[in-house]
């Protein structure tokens, strides 16, 4: 069902990501704990290729950039020598501010990206599993290589110690969980799986809701989006229902 | 106690001690131990709760070591104790030295699981981990390191820790970590650090809308 296009399963997206960067903020490094241990978190929208003044012409699409900041615990105990009170004394009194940094970039959604039932394979319960094949491309290493270099820019500006280097390897396929495609959304049948309401072309009874029906996924985490279209899709149905035209 | 002091841990006590009170809550206080999961792994929500209200219950028995014999588990509470600065048998050394049998109890089976991963498991897992992570993982005989360890120690009782660190003495190393790890995640050690949990504004300040 939902396969006479041929698009059922493929153009499968996950976001990557460039992670690890980071390092202590030696002007904050404090000998008080903060009233309340809240993490910091921010991000910097997408700005590049959205904006004709950050236009890179490596890559199509883009990328957003995130972190968060908080006092250390208890993690710069391990870097310290020593032992008992005196160590505790140390780890209590020469709290280090971290600073952490990432950047997350869209994937283009390519046909060669694909799920599928696998043949031989069954789970628990005798349900073939899925057998995915999918990789990045040439425009997420083009655009990886730009996130690295503006990371590495922002942690040199900052003036971080003990700084670690951003990640130059992209997180594996999968890794971030927000997988999207498989089921694209158009308006011709021949070409995507479901249409503008989520109904799948071949039956108009069957609803595809979740991030499948992406058809391009944006830097930007999938949940919201995908929340809208449910409520768009279960609207519309409500209405066809009532019209009496399901 | 205002709002902004309640952390998740309390809120999570208070919830879970209204349930129990309420009698409604269904919850098995011993079902983490009869948990057929790998070494390591718990059932969310339930196991974790049950975890956070077993210090609250009276009949607390001490621990049985899992791994080390009575002896050895006796020097690697002394060894937990001196790395802390704390009486031996003064909370929270006895329940950091369980722990610490409790992870080495379990090594074994964790390596041996590490070890027949398939080869796309494999390559899963050093995606995420780095190959160096997966590899000690597979190789690295914690409870040889252990057991030589402590008998190298017997041999020498009166070396300092500090010499042992200063030469990079494997077992040394490895107990430390675990015992700082163990400290700083007790109730004593979240006391010490005067750590609050996270907890967030209902309302975020300067932003009316």
């Amino acid at each position: 069902m939902g396969a006479s296009s041929g698009a059922l399963g493929h153009y499968l997206m996950d976001h990557f990501t460039l992670e690890d960067g980071g390092g202590l903020l030696p002007a904050l490094r404090s000998a008080r704990r903060e009233p309340v241990g809240r993490p910091a978190g921010y991000i910097v929208p997408k700005y590049v290729n959205a904006d004709a003044r950050f236009r890179d012409k490596n890559f199509l699409r883009g990328y957003y950039l995130a972190g968060d900041s908080q006092q250390e615990l208890y993690g710069h105990a391990f870097g310290l020598r020593g032992f008992g009170r005196a160590l505790r004394r140390q780890v209590s009194r020469e709290i280090p501010y971290r600073f952490g940094i990432y950047a997350q970039g869209e994937c283009l959604p390519r046909y060669e990206n694909y799920v599928k039932l696998d043949p031989g394979k069954t789970d628990a319960w005798g349900v073939p599993v899925l057998h995915i094949s999918a990789s990045y491309g040439e425009n997420e290493h083009a655009m990886a290589r730009a996130m690295h270099t503006r990371l590495s820019e922002i942690l040199a500006a900052v003036k971080v110690e003990e700084m670690q280097a951003p990640s130059e390897k992209l997180s594996l396929f999968g890794k971030n969980i927000h997988e999207c495609g498989t089921a694209r959304m158009g308006d011709d049948p021949k070409k995507s799986v479901v249409n503008r309401f989520n109904q799948v072309h071949d039956a108009k009874t069957v609803l595809v809701t979740d991030g499948a029906c992406f058809v391009t996924q944006g830097c930007y985490e999938p949940t919201l989006t995908i929340m809208a279209v449910t409520v768009r899709a279960a609207e519309h149905l409500a209405d066809e229902y009532r019209r009496g035209n399901l | 106690m205002d709002a902004e002091d309640l952390s998740r841990r309390v809120w999570l006590l208070r919830l879970g001690g209204g349930a129990l009170l309420a009698g409604c809550s269904g919850i098995d206080l011993g079902a983490a131990d009869g948990a057929k999961l790998p070494p390591g792994l718990y059932e969310p929500s339930i196991d974790h709760l049950a975890h956070v209200l077993r210090p609250a219950a009276k009949d607390v028995k001490p621990s049985v070591p899992l791994f080390f014999d009575a002896a050895e588990y006796r020097q690697l509470q002394a060894l937990v104790a001196r790395m802390l600065g704390e009486d031996p048998r003064t909370p929270p050394v006895p329940e950091i030295t369980a722990w610490i049998d409790l992870t080495v109890y379990d090594a074994a089976e964790v390596r041996r699981a590490a070890r027949s991963l398939s080869a796309e498991h494999r390559a899963l897992a050093v995606g995420f981990y780095g190959e160096a992570a997966v590899q000690e993982l597979e190789t690295r005989d914690v409870q040889e390191i252990c057991r030589a360890g402590l008998a190298r120690l017997n041999g020498e009782p009166s070396v300092s820790l500090e010499s042992l660190e200063a030469k990079g003495d494997v077992f040394i190393a490895w107990l430390r970590h675990r015992a700082i790890e163990g400290f700083y995640t007790s109730e004593a050690g979240l006391k010490e650090l005067d750590y609050k949990g996270h907890s967030f504004y209902n309302v975020s300040p300067g932003c009316d809308r």
